[in-house]
């Protein structure tokens, strides 16, 4: 115990503030690959739209297709640089010289930095004069700050860059580390269901922050979801969480049971909320047809692509029929272009990509590590499978990226982080 | 049950609070993450999360999988079948073609394809709860249209989901458009069977597609010039081929899309329609001639044909090229292009001798001594020489070689109905191309019009003879009086004195080349021309007097207006200029001289030699000259060579002129393809100046040009009689400004032009 200790001292003194070694390549091959599915497939989605052209950067005059493209490129190369950077850093030896970075050894400023980000949007909601029409796709409200997009408040503007980000993609990442940390300093607590309960509430407030300020249940949930999972792994009692974990499934069974049951039967226009509409047409396609439509558009995809697809660039479907060609549904774009083989050969880098993380996690020492590699496998894995899930109709219809490949640029920017974050925490890996 | 004391919920509460400490990172000691006895836990739930993940996976290939296995095709025949049902066309209209007044010559018709919507129909009548709106739908279409009610039912009950079926078809199989008289009633049904309180049942899945179709509204007029659209709306021969790529225009669409709040949306991208054209033609005219050109040839009906093979006239504007008239006889229809049948266009001698060309050309038979005969009762049947026997030897056609010319020959009909005389034919010019000789000659100083020629009758050149018309000779003259006469045997001397290069340098300019008129079907009859190599004495000898080559009606035209007009060879042009849909002129055509023929001086000395045609006592054109006005001219009758050389008794008459002559507006070129009169040879060329001078009658006080001349009695009384309005007083200087506006004089086609 103390050679090692000292061993591990004397290799932590030769280091410097950054590093590569043990930097596990295929993580970084693979992100890269996925991002030049993500290029490929979002100009195909976006191609043949005749968008209004826009001066950009005062000199290049773009349509909107090509402009979405060049905000993507900018974001993977950002993302890529960024998660070079993360994975180079050396966190003990800054922290070593610099001991006020201690500071973000601290939960709470995770955690408020999260919460602030929804209190904001909710503020400033109600700040400023709502500048957008009904009719408009995007607006600027709130003064400003806030980007109003389809109806919601996803994304947070900040008026003199104009550059505009979405908190939600950011609070994964500081919730992660957040919750990280709090099973580190805490995790005895879970023994008790007192101390689940008091996790849960913790959890809870951002999630509902989520859905609340921007009415995304899908981001909600999946915020939820990998903070639980961080749970299920971490605390000491497994039965008692599992336990709580089955309680919850139950509980939300029997919210969308009766959510069906007060809703069957009703004309699609009059049902609300819309979720229920998307239960009922995810069980009752034939019967509501308007709200099965994306869905089945992107089933129409699928299955039109057959085996090995029309061909890159070919596909009909994104042209005004597949809603979100190149953003939650671009799976079906994908699979309809190189067919079943594309399909099975995204999932296959993705599983590449959990198999590699999951590596790591199973030989770290430090509970805490282990924790934020778990949250990110969680991210990752938890969007492929309800992403790909809702294309092929295994869910209810419900907006999630596709990690990587989904046109957006901070889904991609902060995925990109978190497989910093985990590559970095790989180096200390011993591989043999 | 559960009893909570006070206690209880202290401890809670110290729990919770304490907790939060620990996890907020307040209290630094006993961290758990710094024990080391949970790590073996850990892994085993993260491979249980990690199979879990897999677990989804797999399913999600699996599903993947099963999706495109065994709904594949399902799906794939929903994406084609919805991309009908949305995505309309929003059919363009084809420019309209208008003359220089204004005349509508070519424009669209808007008729609507009609469309079944199963998928409305079926819904509908779900949402009533009733299956009997699809029997209103049908009995609708079975009442209103004709269609079997039985398959309409059938076909919705089969469709369900079918939202786009046109089914007005013609008997092929082939879907066309129904005109919007015929749909009215329809049309009346549903509105009354969805008005409030109707009581019929609502007729629902019934919609109509705009489509447009072309109309000539004046059907024949113009049909050469104007070309038709065919079924693939392409316009075929003429301006409608030649401009396709200004008419056609541009289809629009109508995208059907689900957006974000699930209601349908169309996204609309409009139809760009094709440009218009404003031609240089003017209708008035154009009727005038192709009147003309129908009398005559209704009037030459010797033996059982009736009329020329064909009769061209091309009418264009000295100073600028401009084609005012333009027409091919035979006409069709351009309405209904396909009504070209042979009967209608051909007696049985021509289809006979039609055929026996095709039966030679395809090799049936052996052309020089052999044809087909046609006998009554019997089949046609070909007689070959045996040359064991020598006698000849009756076969008759197998029935594959029969349709075979019959192919043939309903495609040359067609062709030879459908191209333009005008540009697309070649025809040896005859005596015409004498003018272009003596402006060869005069201009290059290799003749003088002090140059004569005592003619009699016959000259040889080399082994051959060449006859002048009058068999005793014309007696000749100067230059002038050679061309008045028309003196073949002159010519043949002056072709010799002009010499073979100074002839070939100068027509050049004139034959073998293209005018370049905004026509489709031009051809240039390079091959058919004279050339270094085979321009011998005896070449040179006929070309001189315009036999031995080929050459356009265009072709002449255009060269004879720039021996008139001082030397200035124009590009003809038919259209004036082009115009969008809105009236907005994109392109103005303007009049182009493509290059200088001739000196103003010989063209100035030419006109009054071809004044001398018409006006001279021995001029060949004498009754060519209209009522009132001086013309010039040149007549011109061409054997017509074919296989074994020229046919005997078939002839070219032909009548180049211009009026006024003392300065000339209008240059008309008037071609007669073997008149159907018992002698061709002598008296056929008066044919030719007859038209001339029955359309420069009415055209010329058309044109608002002053008559000049004294009018004879009888010309007074034949104007009167064609109501035409003179004025009895006509002297030069009172009269030289047209007294009256001859527009109310000349029957309807002016009032019609007014409009």
């Amino acid at each position: 115990m103390r050679e090692r200790s000292v061993k591990e001292s004397k290799k932590e003194n030769k280091e410097g503030f950054f590093s590569v070694k043990g930097i596990d390549i295929s993580i970084i091959f693979v992100a890269i690959f996925l991002s030049v599915f993500c290029l490929v497939f979002v100009y195909s989605a976006l191609a043949f739209e005749m968008g209004e052209a826009k001066t950009v950067l005062k000199f290049l005059t773009l349509k909107s297709s090509d402009r979405t493209i060049l905000k993507t490129v900018v974001y993977i190369v950002l993302g890529i640089v960024s998660m070079l950077v993360m994975s180079c850093v050396n966190y003990k030896k800054w922290r070593e010289k610099l001991p006020i970075l201690n500071i973000f050894s601290n939960p709470m400023l995770y955690y408020i930095l999260s919460v602030g980000f929804f209190v904001f949007i909710e503020i400033m909601k109600h700040v400023g004069n709502d500048a957008g029409g009904e009719t408009e796709k995007s607006a600027l409200v709130g003064g400003g700050w806030l980007l109003k997009a389809n109806n919601a408040y996803r994304w947070i503007h900040i008026p003199g860059l104009n550059i505009s980000f979405q908190p939600s993609e950011i609070v994964k990442l500081l919730l992660i580390i957040c919750f990280a940390i709090v099973i580190y300093n805490a995790g005895m607590c879970l023994e008790h269901y007192r101390g689940i309960a008091l996790y849960l509430f913790l959890i809870a407030i951002p999630a509902f922050a989520v859905l609340k300020a921007s009415s995304d249940l899908s981001g909600s949930l999946v915020v939820f979801g990998i903070l639980f999972v961080m749970m299920l792994v971490g605390a000491p009692n497994p039965k008692k969480s599992i336990s709580t974990a089955i309680v919850l499934v139950c509980a939300v069974l029997i919210a969308f049971g009766i959510l069906i049951a007060m809703n069957h039967g009703k004309e699609e226009a009059d049902i609300k909320p819309y979720q229920a509409k998307r239960l009922l047409a995810w069980l009752y396609p034939e019967d509501y047809p308007a709200s099965a439509d994306q869905t089945n558009q992107a089933l129409y995809a699928i299955g039109s692509g057959g085996y090995f697809g029309e061909g890159i660039g070919n596909g009909m479907q994104k042209v005004k029929k597949l809603p979100e060609a190149q953003n939650d549904m671009i799976f079906a774009l994908i699979c309809e272009e190189l067919g079943l083989v594309g399909g099975i050969s995204v999932l296959a880098l993705y599983f590449v990509l959990i198999f590699r993380m999951y590596m790591i996690s199973l030989n770290l020492d430090n509970l805490f590590e282990r924790m934020v590699v778990v949250g990110v496998i969680t991210h990752v894995a938890l969007q492929v499978i309800i992403n790909v899930c809702v294309v092929t109709r295994l869910f209810p219809n419900t907006g999630i990226p596709l990690p990587l490949i989904s046109s957006g640029g901070s889904s991609i920017l902060f995925m990109y982080l978190e497989l910093g974050l985990v590559l970095n925490i790989g180096k200390s890996v011993e591989r043999n | 049950m559960f009893k909570i004391t006070k206690q209880d919920l202290i401890d809670t509460v110290r729990f919770e609070a304490e907790s939060f400490k620990r996890m907020a990172g307040l209290k630094t000691t006993d961290k758990y993450g710094e024990k080391d006895n949970k790590s073996s836990r850990q892994v085993a739930l993260i491979r249980v999360l990690f199979f879990l993940f897999i677990a989804a996976f797999i399913i999600m290939i699996v599903r993947l999988s099963y999706i495109v296995t065994f709904k594949g095709e399902e799906y794939k025949r929903m994406v084609y079948s919805q991309r009908q049902a949305s995505d309309l066309v929003i059919p363009c209209q084809r420019g309209s073609i208008y003359d220089s007044k204004g005349t509508v010559l070519a424009s669209n018709k808007k008729d609507y394809i009609v469309i079944l919507d199963a998928k409305q129909v079926i819904d509908y009548s779900k949402q009533m709860g009733n299956s009997a709106y699809i029997e209103a739908t049908a009995d609708a279409l079975n009442k209103y249209l004709g269609y079997d009610k039985q398959e309409i039912i059938d076909f919705i009950n089969n469709n369900p989901k079918d939202a786009y079926e046109r089914i007005s078809k013609d008997e092929n199989g082939k879907v066309v458009a129904v005109d919007a008289d015929t749909l009215k009633p329809l049309i009346d049904a549903i509105a009354t069977s969805k008005a409030k309180g109707s009581k019929e049942r609502a007729i629902y899945g019934i919609q109509f597609e705009d489509s447009y179709s072309r109309v000539y509204p004046n059907n024949s007029l113009l049909c050469d010039l104007l070309g038709y659209v065919n079924d693939g709306d392409e316009g075929m021969y003429g301006l409608e081929q030649y401009y396709e790529e200004e008419l056609k225009g541009v289809d629009g669409r109508s995208f059907g899309y689900i957006n974000d709040y699930t209601n349908l949306e169309r996204q609309i991208v409009p139809a760009k329609n094709g440009n218009s054209l404003i031609l240089n033609v003017d209708a008035s005219i154009q009727r005038i001639v192709e009147r003309k050109i129908n009398e005559v040839n209704e009037s030459m009906d010797f033996e059982e044909r009736s009329g020329s093979y064909n009769t061209g006239v091309i009418i264009m504007e000295s100073e600028t090229g401009n084609i005012l008239a333009l027409a091919g006889y035979p006409f069709y229809d351009l309405n209904d292009p396909r009504s070209v049948t042979i009967d209608k266009y051909f007696t049985t001698k021509q289809i006979q001798d039609i055929t026996s060309k095709f039966a030679i050309s395809e090799g049936y038979i052996d052309g020089v001594s052999s044809n087909i005969f046609f006998e009554e009762g019997k089949e046609p049947y070909f007689k070959r020489l045996n040359e064991e026997t020598g006698k000849d030897e009756i076969s008759a056609l197998t029935q594959e070689q029969k349709d075979k010319l019959d192919n043939d020959l309903s495609a040359y009909v067609r062709d030879a109905i459908w191209k333009n005389f005008c540009i697309s034919d070649t025809y040896e010019p005859g005596s015409v191309a004498k003018t272009i000789t003596t402006a060869v000659g005069l201009d290059s100083g290799r003749l003088t019009p002090a140059d004569g020629y005592s003619c009699n009758g016959v000259i040889q050149v080399l082994d051959r003879q060449i006859h002048c018309s009058h068999k005793w000779g014309c007696g000749g003259g100067d230059l002038r009086m050679c061309l008045v006469k028309s003196c073949n045997p002159a010519y043949t001397e002056f072709g010799r004195k002009i010499g073979k290069n100074t002839f070939l340098e100068y027509t050049k300019d004139f034959y073998g080349v293209k005018t370049g008129i905004d026509l489709t079907g031009e051809v240039s009859a390079e091959g058919l021309v004279f050339t270094d190599k085979t321009l011998n004495t005896t070449e040179l000898a006929t070309a001189a007097f315009g036999q031995g080559f080929n050459a356009t009606m265009i072709q002449m035209i255009c060269g004879f207006n720039s021996l008139i007009n001082g030397g200035n060879y124009y590009e003809p042009h038919v259209v004036n200029r082009i115009v969008d849909e809105n009236g907005c002129v994109i392109k103005n055509i303007e009049p182009k001289i493509l290059k200088q023929t001739v000196s103003e001086t010989t063209s100035n000395t030419l006109r009054d030699y071809c004044i001398g045609v018409v006006e001279e006592s021995e001029g060949t054109g004498k009754k060519s000259r209209p009522a009132g006005y001086r013309i010039g001219g040149k007549t011109g009758t061409a054997q017509i060579s074919g296989v074994g050389g020229y046919q005997a008794g078939q002839y070219v008459v032909s009548f180049m002129s211009f009026a006024p002559a003392i300065d000339p507006q209008i240059v008309m070129y008037v071609v007669i393809d073997r008149p159907n009169i018992p002698d061709q040879s002598a008296g056929a060329v008066n044919q030719a100046c007859q038209l001339t001078r029955e359309i420069y009658t009415e055209v010329l006080p058309y044109l608002n040009i002053p008559m000049t001349e004294e009018l004879s009695e009888s010309e007074i009384l034949e104007l009167e009689e064609k109501g035409i309005y003179t004025s009895k007083i006509v002297t030069e200087e009172e009269d030289s400004e047209n007294p009256e506006n001859p527009e109310d004089n000349d029957s309807e086609d002016n009032t019609e032009k007014a409009e």
